[in-house]
Parts: C-alpha cells; structure tokens; sequence
C-alpha cells in the first residue's frame, strides 16, 4: 500500500471515528434509548414516598391488580426517584404511571419579580445548587422540604416537564401527593406531552386517605372508566380526605 | 357620674384580664395526644452512613400546668411511639425504649403569661435494624437524645400544643452512641423530625433556588473543539513521523 494512502487512511479515521462517535451519541439520546411500545400494557409505581411513609401493602396491592389486568409493572422505591428518573421517564414509553409522592403547590415571586405557580413534585436527591445550574435558574428545578428548615431535595416543577425531550405517549397519569390539582400546571404539563390524563388531589392529603382512595380509583381505571367517571366513582366511594377535605380532580375535565 | 362609673368598670376588667395569666390561653391541661410523627435519623455505623426516615403514631402523656421559677410548666412524656421505614439493608423500626422513659417539659418563656412556650423532651429509643446472622438487632441509647423545637439553628417557641408541622432537632454534640456496641457500632450524629395531631399529608415546602442564569460556556462538541483538532494533528504528526523512520 502507497505511504500516502496509509496516512490518508489515518488521517480519514482520526477525523472520522470521533465524529461517528458524536452522531451515535446525539441519535440515542445520551443514554436509555427509547422502548418500542410493542403492544404490551405496562405500568410504573413511582414509590417516592416510600422513603418517609411506606406502605409496603399498597405498593403490592397496586401492583397485584395492575397485573391481572395484564401489566407488567415496574416498581421504584423512593431512593431511586432522582432528576435523572424524571427525565427518563418517558423513554419508556408506560401506559399507566402511579406516582406516590410528596408534591407542594408553590406560589412565589422569583428575585426578577416574576410569578411563579406550579406543582412540584418531590425527588430523593439531596438539593445543591451545584447541579442542573440552567433548569434551576429557569426554575423548572426547586427546592423542596418535607418540613420546614428541613434537609433540601430537588423538586421538579410542571415546567421541568413541559420541558422534557419525549413524551408520554397516551399514558395516565395517577399524582397521589398533596395539592396536585391545586392548580391545572402538572396536569398541563404532562397532557402536553402525550398524556392522555392526570388525576390529583386539590388540596393536602394524608397518606392513609390517598392510599386508600388511588386502589380504588386504580380499579375503576382497570375495569375501563373514563378518568373523570373513574374520578367520580371513586369520590363517590371513599369521600374526600377526612381532615383536609381534598378531593380528586381530573385534568382535562369533561367539557 | 354614670359615665364615670362605666369608664372604671371597663378599666377594670381589662385590668383583671391583663393580670390574669393565661386565662385566655393558658397551657394545656393534663391529657393525653395521639400525634403523627415524620422523623429523619442520620446514623453511623461500621456498614457506613445513612440517613434513615421513619414515620408512625406516638402518645404523648401531659400533666397538669404548675409553676416552676415563676413560669408555668406541663410535664411531658412519651408513652408510646412506633415509627417504621426503610434502609439500605432493610426495614427499621423505632419505638419507646424499654428501661427509661422519655421526659420531657413544656415550659413557658416568661412569667405571667403562658405562650410562647419552649417544648423539649429526652429521648430514650429502641432500634431495631437488620443485622447478620440474626436477621434483626435490637439497639437502644443510654445517652438521652434531647430535642426541641428549631427552625434555622435557633430555638423556636411555640404558640399551641401539639405543634403541628413545626421542625424539631436532636442536640447532639457529636454522636448518641446506640447499645450494645458490638458488633455495629452504630451512633446516631443527628435527629430531626415534625408531629401533627392529625394524620400528615403527603406534600411538604418547596422554594424558587437562587441559581440565576449564569453562561456556562459553549456546549461540549464546540468546547471539545481544541481538544479534538489536537488530537487530529497530534495522530497525523505520528503517522508522518512513522512513515519518515521507514
């Protein structure tokens, strides 16, 4: 082989082979590819509550009737529910998501004077201000606390959402923690991104009461109500919170 | 003169109603609460650290109010408590401790008036965790585990019993070892936690950070530029030296 075909061919995959590299890394997506919806049901227990409330037997109760109506579900204990769980999320591709989750309605006005009103829902990874330092100035990122002057966590508003790359594809959306209704933003939020439904509470509620009421909600879900009917039927059967009076909405409400 | 009259009545009362200390609000009276407790544990052992929650009811016993150095005080103690949660190894669960009970004291902070009030309790509690071989072990602390209610490292009073939602935290200098010893070593270095007399709802406190906007530089195939032009220059510098030594 001529000496300056040898370099050229160097030359070639010097310059070519980190190129490829990029390409292959831009078309995947920096990590988890997308899962081809292959027609199988599948759902997720997001358990992030199981950190500070466990309830082991709802999560297998949950789990039990999602399966014998054909899922295959996927369960994640509170310590996994990161930023990063969030954004991959949707990669794969769950016709029906349960998030049991401590979540907050903010209301606050940022240092620019700005509004700010969204859902949060709260992740396990530890807050700092080090990390995801654009998300949080857009305040697509939060702080959140499960009591006052309590250990900072990262929460992820209905922006942070809004924002993800994917989408959820027709799935329904199940919001067990506080005040995910209190405001129509993580409803928005998901729907705009393919959701079909999202179901939450307008008010604060007690883990007993949401535990209780989502089983409920989860089997008139299963048997094929409509979300609002689901709703309706649930509210109908179990009544609101007993001490803070919430109630579950769905979003988009039936015109 | 009947103007004169009515003026002193009211002056009166609201005399009597000013010297009267805490007939308004006065500290609870004996009784029992059945609260909710959230708490968070950081805890140290020879398997590493890890902050544990746990969650669960406990029943607190009050006294009767009684003057203590001129203040009023409600002598306190926990009856019972069950928390459970989780742990890296597995399910853990706190509970009152066996041999010493947990004293505590609601005592006003100045004379005459009955609120605000400073709560604090000694906490004397049973561990149970997953160990090996056995499947659990049982721990306790002989150190008392004192807390209070704290909001931002300062002290915190109190304006109602139970203190709904309000932050409590364990002064610990730098651990609270937990008994026996052997074989985990195990040592509690901090302990917060919340009480609500009713069931805790599943939501908590959120806030804007302050992170503003900040550039931070190009993105990484454009800030890799000069490290990658380098590396092309570099692979074809050696392959034209190889080609010159032959």
């Amino acid at each position: 082989m001529p000496t300056w075909l040898r370099i050229a061919i160097i030359i070639a995959l010097v310059v070519t082979l980190p190129i490829v590299a990029l390409v292959l890394v831009l078309v995947r997506g920096n990590g988890d590819g997308e899962e081809e919806d292959d027609g199988v049901l599948s759902a997720a227990i997001v358990d992030q509550l199981s950190v500070t409330v466990p309830n082991q037997s709802f999560a297998d109760s949950a789990k039990s009737m999602l399966e014998e109506a054909g899922y295959t579900v996927d369960y994640y204990p509170g310590n996994v529910v990161t930023v990063e769980f969030y954004r991959q999320l949707p990669y794969h591709a769950y016709d029906l998501i349960l998030f049991r989750s401590h979540a907050d309605r903010l209301e606050a006005t940022d240092e620019a004077g700005n509004p700010f009103d969204q859902v949060v829902l709260f992740t396990s990874e530890p807050y700092t201000e080090m990390k995801y330092q654009n998300e949080q100035s857009a305040h697509d990122l939060v702080i959140a606390r499960y009591e006052r002057g309590g250990e900072p966590f990262f929460g992820v508003a209905a922006g942070f959402i809004e924002e993800l790359e994917d989408g959820f594809d027709g799935a329904q959306i199940v919001m067990m923690g506080c005040e995910g209704m209190l405001n129509e933003t993580m409803g928005a939020a998901f729907v705009e991104r393919g959701a079909q439904s999202y179901i939450s509470w307008n008010k604060t509620v007690s883990a007993t009461h949401t535990d209780a009421a989502t089983e409920t909600l989860l089997g008139h879900l299963l048997d094929g109500s409509e979300p609002n009917e689901a709703v309706a039927q649930t509210m109908s059967e179990v009544g609101p919170d007993p001490e803070y009076d919430s109630v579950l909405l769905a979003y988009p409400a039936t015109e | 003169m009947l103007r004169t009259f009515a003026a002193s009545v009211i002056l009166a009362a609201l005399a009597v109603l000013a010297l009267s200390p805490g007939t308004a609000q006065a500290l609870p009276p004996a009784g029992t609460d059945d609260v909710q407790v959230n708490a968070q544990a950081h805890v140290t052992s020879r398997l590493g650290q890890e902050t544990i929650y746990v969650s669960g009811p406990a029943t607190i016993e009050r006294g009767d109010p009684y003057m203590d150095g001129g203040v009023e005080v409600v002598d306190m103690e926990i009856l019972s408590m069950d928390l459970s949660g989780s742990s890296v190894t597995g399910s853990v669960a706190i509970s009152q401790g066996a041999s010493t009970p947990s004293i505590g004291e609601l005592r006003s902070n100045q004379s005459g008036q009955s609120w605000p009030a400073t709560p604090s309790f000694d906490l004397y509690v049973q561990i149970t965790a997953p160990a090996s071989p056995n499947p659990t072990i049982t721990l306790h602390n002989d150190v008392p585990i004192s807390v209070e209610t704290i909001f931002q490292g300062s002290p915190l009073s109190i304006t109602t019993w139970p203190p709904s939602g309000t932050p409590w935290e364990a002064d610990i200098a730098s651990c609270v070892p937990l008994l026996p010893t052997n074989p985990m070593d195990a040592c509690i270095t901090s302990m917060s936690f919340t009480i609500s007399g009713t069931p805790s709802g599943v939501g908590g406190f959120s806030e804007l950070s302050g992170v503003s906007a900040t550039d931070s530089g190009p993105g990484w195939p454009v800030a890799l530029m000069a490290t990658l032009g380098a590396f092309v220059l570099g692979g074809v510098a050696w392959s034209a030296k190889r080609v010159v030594a032959r």
